[in-house]
């Protein structure tokens, strides 16, 4: 195990940015921390670098408790969202910093200084930059240099927070693509921190969704998205649709029409939140015991997917939305007002928030 | 608390020991045996310095002196802030150089060039003899002077105020039909009210304090051209000291109300450019 | 940069947008030509009638020469020993919450704020033989008024809030991360303070050095009553000329304001161009 964490708490004054987390890291693994602002995902990864101190609990790297040792002594990697590159040294001394500043016993000859820096530099695919400054790079050069400068000194594990923030669109699509590959290179235990889901998704083996400090689910892409611990899960992690129903002796009941409980639900009766994700919501043409009508307000073809909007006539559900591909679409085409029933393929329901 | 931190608590408390110490050793250490002398020698004494004929006469020269100084200079910081942050002109980093250049002159030449020009060898001095006006060892040459050394200050504030509020809002106004003095009056000068008032603030404080540049132009006539600075200066070198200690008082309350005032300014100023915040949490729409 | 400049530049020539300019350039150039620069330039026009040889005499009689070395000498050694200081002051001023952080905040002004005559009798009297801190050091053989010594302290009080203000809002906007990053790599705090931190703040620090310098070259009321005015030890320039202008000696008085007003000018241009640097280090 690389990183294993019990118990972990945190308050900043009056705020608990987290209450008593537990997660464990596997050797290798590119793990996600998301969640949104303030739920405690960076809190958590500047406590596993050692750049904030724990209220309580404790942390081991590679089984090597270093809950009360400082960041200089973890031997973590840490690329800053900003990266905070050294700006009065060029890339090459940004990189060989760390190598550096060891102690005279430890620390490389110049030589072979050189020779690390340099094979670093060509493993960010950064050759000819090496006399640059910070300032004369582009934002996806800088945040090459801060990984580079985080992994010269073989961190035990790497830390990223929000590498891809401060990119433009196209830019942290690549960068994400090549992170991935860098990381099956590498193999590197490796922890991010995001706000963005497709990042997430996108990148990442398992994925820590956080809220309010506390975790909120651990999984890979298709466990989280189809099997969401929470109404909260389901909702962060893509559209979905919440519809307010009620549970009784295994029965989900919305207007007349009802469904068996999914396996697993740990909600067993009352009010409920019914969640269906807009591309699990199917469409009928007959009314049935297991679908409900639904008025059509809008349609429009996305490129790939009809995006729908319905008007379900519910009480506090001003809208439902749907996404059907175009071999699921009704063989007519579908107006404003037109009336279809809708059929939830795959759900699932939590005891309804609030 | 559980952490690495220890050691880096003790070396940060060693750091604000040490800048405690300095603090106090060269801030309040002075202000201190002020304070202490003035009252050295009894309450009454204390007032009896501070109300004698010719100390309240030094009071009055100061006042005077700084009310004519002061709006002189925030009229003239007010009217070249504007050209300089306003306009566009060839020469205008030159400009702002030259306003600054009083505060690069020892404040002895400050008063030394006066005298070069409106004393009894001076330029003018002669000429303005005869017509029986004096400027030099007379009220005239300390307003001068005093002019001279604090000439920057409400400028210098100011240029870069207006300089990143930029003419839109001016702009703005004129487009919507207010005339030139309107716009001033209800748009510019609400924007730099805050740099105004600082630059007001420091300028008052020199002005009353000012010694080298007034000691060279005045003559140091007590009851007629002495300021309360050279006022200090007097009683001291007549071995008075605790009167000297007395009238200082007054001024190191000088020196605590500009402080006060000026940190107050700033916290203002500071609070209109960081508004707090709406609190509008990013919730998730329903 | 220069497109927007041109830019406004033909958009006043077009439209004048504002109202004012020629009225305000004309009052701002009387008034500076007035107040300043007639006044200034008699310096100038006294010192040409002087003619070279009598110039280069008056400057480098030997009181003159030793006033010159007392004034810029001791004003560089209070501007050096204020960039420790000061540093001291601004770092813990701007990273460390501790009761009482903010009437300190304040303090540092005090030496702009207080005549500088009071300042002179205070530091007088707290170092004077007799005084709160000359009765201890005395006994040691340390004897700080009246001296040379006394000038420096006069001239570090003086300087002292050049040094902190310069180096204040640098501190606050260097990203704190910088240092994260260095510790994280390793490095121990001195490390991360001298590599990391110090090339950062040296430009802001160089420039307080200067303006404290500046200010000190030219300080005259809190210097006079603890420096002991003795003449070739510790009388210094602008005493000088007081005391040659109140023996008529005018040609003395402006020769040697010449010079200091070439000196300060000097230093002047320097601290613009270091402020100038400075200010495209922070846009880069």
């Amino acid at each position: 195990m690389s990183i294993e964490i019990r118990n972990l708490r945190k308050r900043f004054g009056g705020f608990t940015a987290l209450h008593g987390v537990d997660l464990d890291i596997h050797d290798g693994e590119l793990m996600a921390l998301l969640g949104p602002s303030g739920c405690g995902k960076t809190t958590l990864l500047r406590l596993i670098a050692g750049l904030e101190s724990a209220d309580a609990g404790s942390i081991h790297l590679h089984g090597r408790d270093v809950t009360a040792l400082g960041a200089r002594h973890r031997g973590v990697g840490f690329v800053f969202q900003h990266y905070a590159l050294f700006r009065h040294m060029n890339v090459f001394e940004n990189i060989a910093f760390g190598l550096r500043v060891r102690p005279r016993a430890t620390r490389p000859r110049e030589p072979e200084l050189r020779q690390k820096v340099e094979r670093v530099i060509d493993l960010v695919q950064l050759g000819g930059m090496a006399q640059r400054f910070p300032d004369q790079l582009s934002g996806g050069q800088r945040q090459r240099v801060a990984l580079a400068r985080a992994l010269i000194i073989e961190p035990n594990v790497l830390l990223l927070d929000e590498p891809f923030g401060a990119l433009d669109a196209q830019v942290r699509r690549q960068l994400r693509r090549w992170l991935r590959r860098l990381h099956d290179e590498l193999h590197v235990t490796s922890v991010f921190v995001t706000h963005d889901q497709d990042e997430a998704l996108d990148v990442a083996d398992r994925i820590v969704l956080l809220n309010h400090g506390r975790i909120e689910q651990i999984g890979n892409a298709q466990q989280l998205q189809d099997r969401p611990a929470s109404s909260f899960v389901g909702r962060f992690l893509g559209e979905i649709n919440q519809l307010p129903a009620s549970l009784a002796e295994e029965r989900i009941s919305l207007g007349d029409s009802h469904w068996p409980l999914p396996a697993g639900s740990e909600v067993k009766s009352g009010a409920v939140d019914l969640c269906v994700r807009p591309y699990d919501l199917h469409w009928t043409e007959r009314a049935g015991p297991s679908s409900f009508p639904a008025t059509v307000t809008d349609a429009r073809w996305l490129g790939g997917r009809y995006r729908v909007e319905l008007d379900p006539a519910l009480a506090g559900v001003p809208y439902v939305t749907a996404e059907w591909s175009r071999t699921q679409m009704p063989p007519r085409e579908l107006q404003a007002g037109d009336v279809v029933h809708l059929q939830p393929a795959r759900y699932a329901v939590f005891a309804r928030a609030g | 608390m559980i952490g690495p931190d220890r050691r880096y608590r003790i070396a940060r408390s060693a750091l604000i020991l040490g800048a405690l110490s300095v603090a106090g050793l060269f801030l309040v250490l002075p202000l201190l045996i002020v304070l202490s002398g003035a009252i050295a020698k009894g309450w009454s004494l204390y007032l009896a310095s501070i109300s004698e004929p010719d100390a309240l006469a030094a009071l009055r020269l100061t006042l005077t002196v700084t009310a004519i100084a002061v709006p002189l200079n925030l009229v003239f910081g007010v009217v070249a802030a504007w050209c300089i942050a306003k306009f566009e002109f060839p020469g205008r980093s030159a400009l702002i150089t030259l306003i600054d250049l009083p505060l690069a002159v020892s404040p002895v030449i400050s008063g030394l060039i006066y005298v070069l020009l409106f004393g009894a060898q001076g330029l003018l001095g002669p000429w303005l003899g005869e017509a029986g006006f004096r400027v030099i060892f007379a009220v005239p040459g300390i307003v001068l002077a005093t002019i001279f050394v604090t000439f920057p200050f409400v400028a210098r504030e100011l240029i870069p105020v207006m300089q990143a509020q930029g003419r839109d809002h001016e702009e703005a106004a004129l487009s919507l039909g207010a005339s030139g003095w309107q716009t001033f009056w209800r748009v510019t000068l609400p924007n730099i009210k805050w740099g105004l008032l600082y630059g007001v603030i420091l300028c008052n404080a020199r002005a009353m304090g000012e010694f080298g540049a007034v000691s060279v132009v005045s003559g140091h006539i007590r009851g007629k051209t002495n300021t309360l600075p050279l006022h200090v200066e007097i009683l001291y070198n007549e071995y008075q000291h605790t009167a000297a200690f007395a009238v200082a008082s007054l001024l190191v309350l000088l020196a605590l109300l500009t402080l006060v005032a000026k940190t107050w300014v700033e916290a203002r100023a500071h609070r209109d450019r960081h508004p707090d915040p709406i609190v509008q949490p990013d919730e998730e729409l329903p | 940069m220069t497109a927007t400049a041109t830019n406004s530049i033909s958009r006043w020539r077009v439209s004048g947008s504002l109202p004012g300019f020629g009225p305000s350039l004309g009052y701002t150039l009387l008034y500076l030509s007035l107040i300043v620069l007639i006044p200034l330039a008699m310096i100038l026009l006294r010192a040409s009638e002087l003619g070279l040889d009598a110039f280069i005499a008056k400057v480098s009689s030997p009181r003159a020469l030793a006033s010159l070395r007392i004034s810029f000498g001791c004003a560089l050694i209070a501007a050096a020993i204020n960039m420790p200081i000061g540093l001291l002051l601004a770092w813990v001023i701007s990273r460390y919450p501790f009761p009482g952080r903010r009437l300190v905040d304040a303090l540092i002004d005090l030496p702009i704020a207080l005549p500088t005559a009071v300042a002179g009798i205070a530091l007088t009297a707290l170092y004077a033989r007799n005084g709160w801190l000359g009765q201890w050091l005395a006994p040691l053989g340390i004897e700080l008024a009246f001296t040379p010594a006394g000038i420096v302290i006069a001239l570090v009080f003086v300087g002292l809030p050049f040094v902190v203000r310069t180096v204040q809002p640098v501190l606050q906007d260097i990203e704190h991360e910088q240092e994260e990053a260095a510790e994280s790599l390793g490095a121990t705090p001195l490390q991360t303070f001298v590599r990391v931190s110090l090339p950062t703040i040296a430009p802001a620090l160089l420039t307080g050095f200067a303006l404290a310098f500046a200010r000190g070259v030219g300080e005259y009321g809190s210097v006079i009553f603890i420096a002991g005015n003795m003449p070739m030890i510790s009388e210094i320039t602008p005493l000088l000329i007081v005391t040659q202008l109140e023996q008529y000696d005018y040609a003395g008085a402006t020769a040697l304001a010449l010079v200091m007003l070439l000196g300060s000018f000097a230093l002047l241009l320097l601290i613009n161009s270091l402020q100038a640097w400075l200010a495209h280090r922070g846009r880069r």
